[in-house]
């Protein structure tokens, strides 16, 4: 592992009510498939509250890992090139209420990454 | 100031020459005009890392844009020349004015790598989306050192492959600022890049867009608006 990894990327997504089992399905089929091929390995997959609600919103939160600040280039690189992203995330708004996706490490790895004086390419 | 930036791509199949002489006119054209205040005719770099970068990127400045519309009468013809394959055209206002629309920040540049980056914004996008996207663009050159000089604009003026939004422009020292601190700096992939990533909620950058630059050697074009 880099000195300036891992990089984190969580999702968080508030599925429609009732959505939330459907929800997880296609991301782990459609999304989170395709996605390890893109150098991104899946940490935690987690449900808020851990038991389906039928007629409100379940909370899910993945967490990814790349080894380094390249790997999160490589990653959206290949996200870019791969339409079925795009129609994953456009068929999954239909059954969304709300998404964020943050991008983070630990705090101990700020010196390091910022130097980022490695060139991408 | 008004400034105009054409990402020219040859046509397939036309010579060297053929190029060259297109280029030589398009020189002409630039450095006889009198409403011409300064611009730049240079090769993009070949280093394959262009994305939609053309072969020539063509930036010119006018005291505003009825001087440019003048100017730009007697030459367009130019640009139906068959060697002449699409170009990518953005006119916005020139010169920086401090941290709202661009800095000189070294001044005593020379020579070094001029880069622009051509967008458009999705129509969906809302004023506060789009607002917190000009924010975090305007934001780079706080935390990116690299970024020598540097303007952010709304397009005016557009015609191409889109209808361009943003043009984002940079002074860079030497093409290492622009792949290693400016492409790698956690505040590029880690906050800004969320606008332009199809798999980020917040995306609302087009994902064709004009990722071009050049060397240049006779003073930056950035500094001179500024003038």
């Amino acid at each position: 592992m880099s000195e300036r990894g891992p990089i984190y990327i969580v999702d968080q997504i508030t599925p429609s009510p009732g959505q939330g089992e459907a929800y997880l399905k296609g991301y782990m089929e459609r999304y989170a498939g395709p996605a390890k091929e893109r150098g991104m390995t899946l940490e935690h997959s987690w449900v808020a509250p851990p038991m389906w609600l039928k007629d409100q919103s379940n909370t899910l939160f993945f967490v990814w890992s790349v080894p380094a600040p390249e790997a999160v280039w490589h990653m959206n690189i290949g996200a870019r090139a791969n339409p079925s992203v795009m129609e994953w995330w456009n068929d999954a708004e239909k059954i969304t209420e709300s998404r964020q996706r943050y991008i983070m490490s630990d705090p101990s790895k700020f010196e390091a990454i910022g130097k980022a004086d490695t060139r991408l390419f | 100031m008004y400034k105009l930036t054409k990402v020219i791509n040859f046509r397939d199949g036309t010579s060297a020459d053929q190029q060259q002489a297109l280029i030589g006119k398009l020189r002409a054209a630039s450095q006889s005009g009198a409403q011409v205040k300064c611009f730049l005719l240079e090769p993009v770099s070949t280093d394959g890392m262009t994305v939609n970068g053309g072969h020539y990127i063509w930036h010119l400045q006018f005291d505003d844009r009825k001087s440019m519309q003048e100017w730009y009468r007697g030459v367009e013809g130019e640009l139906s020349n068959p060697v002449v394959g699409q170009v990518e055209s953005a006119g916005y206002e020139g010169g920086p004015d401090g941290k709202s629309r661009g800095e000189i920040r070294h001044p005593d540049l020379s020579r070094g790598v001029y880069r622009t980056l051509l967008l458009r914004i999705d129509d969906k996008a809302t004023p506060e989306q789009v607002a917190a996207f000009e924010a975090d663009m305007r934001a780079m050159p706080v935390y990116i050192d690299a970024i020598a000089n540097w303007q952010f604009t709304p397009v005016t003026n557009s015609s191409g492959t889109r209808k361009w939004t943003h043009v984002w422009e940079q002074d860079y020292a030497d093409i290492q600022g622009l792949m290693g601190p400016y492409v790698m700096h956690p505040h590029h992939w880690a906050q800004v890049d969320r606008w332009y990533q199809p798999d980020s909620p917040d995306q609302i950058v087009d994902g064709f867009l004009c990722h071009t630059y050049c060397d240049f050697t006779a003073g930056s074009v950035l500094k001179r608006s500024a003038a």
